[in-house]
């Protein structure tokens, strides 16, 4: 949980002029994403650590040369990705480590799994529920109390997340 | 594929002279997540972040250069 709701734009300005709170607070809001991220690739903490403090060394050293439009998700999104190819390409290369790194990252890279980034995210429960909702409320209008066999089914979060998003108040 | 042509691989992609499939290949893996369950819990993401910042701050050392400002508790505490 995120410790204040500054905007990250307001954050990066901040660090723009030396505001160690506001790269704590960055820190605070996208380490362990990336860590877990780096974590899952890796399958090592140690590396994961070593990649997610390589990141933020480089951002608060960089922090006077970022551009105007500075996007600070894409800026995360891309280091990381190179930089768990990196320590992947630095644990191969050495020679105590290339077995079980090999184990590790080499079944990944079957058809079967590289199908699955081309597949859709899934969906959260709810809007699955919501789908449901929406087929049985308005394409299978049955004559009776067709209501009572739905409405049990029917929680809270479903009926504000519906109001939420037809109402686009997100 | 071998540990062998994974290093080539991931070799050339580094050094921006693979083959588009290759690089293909390699944004697809990236692209791929688990369903994470190794949840940490709230205390083991605390001590972690506590860490990481640590060896940050050790890094650059910006506590020394740009220290942050006292807060209003402790110079009131201190005038006592």
């Amino acid at each position: 949980m995120s410790r204040n709701f500054t905007p990250e734009q307001t954050l990066i300005d901040q660090l723009l002029v030396d505001d160690t709170s506001a790269f704590e607070e960055i820190h605070h809001r996208y380490f362990y994403p990336l860590f877990s991220y780096c974590f899952d690739k890796t399958g090592s903490p140690e590396a994961a650590k070593q990649i997610v403090r390589d990141i933020f060394i480089s951002l608060w050293e960089k922090r006077h040369t970022l551009p105007v439009n500075f996007s600070l998700s894409l800026y995360l999104y891309t280091e990381v990705r190179r930089s768990v190819v990196k320590s992947i390409y630095t644990q191969l290369a050495d020679e105590n480590e290339i077995q079980v790194t090999a184990t590790k990252v080499i079944p990944g890279f079957s058809v079967d799994q590289l199908q699955k980034a081309r597949r859709p995210v899934n969906q959260p429960v709810y809007a699955e529920n919501m789908a449901t909702l929406r087929s049985s409320l308005f394409m299978q209008k049955q004559p009776g109390n067709w209501w009572n066999q739905y409405l049990p089914s029917i929680d809270v979060k479903m009926i504000r997340y519906a109001f939420q998003k037809a109402f686009n108040l997100f | 594929m071998t540990a062998e042509t994974l290093i080539q691989k991931t070799g050339r992609y580094l050094r921006g002279e693979s083959t588009p499939a290759e690089a293909r290949q390699i944004q697809n893996w990236l692209s791929c997540t688990n369903d994470n369950n190794r949840q940490l819990t709230a205390e083991e993401r605390s001590m972690l972040e506590l860490e990481i910042l640590a060896e940050v701050q050790a890094h650059t050392a910006y506590p020394l250069f740009h220290p942050k400002p006292e807060p209003w508790w402790k110079k009131i505490t201190a005038f006592f």
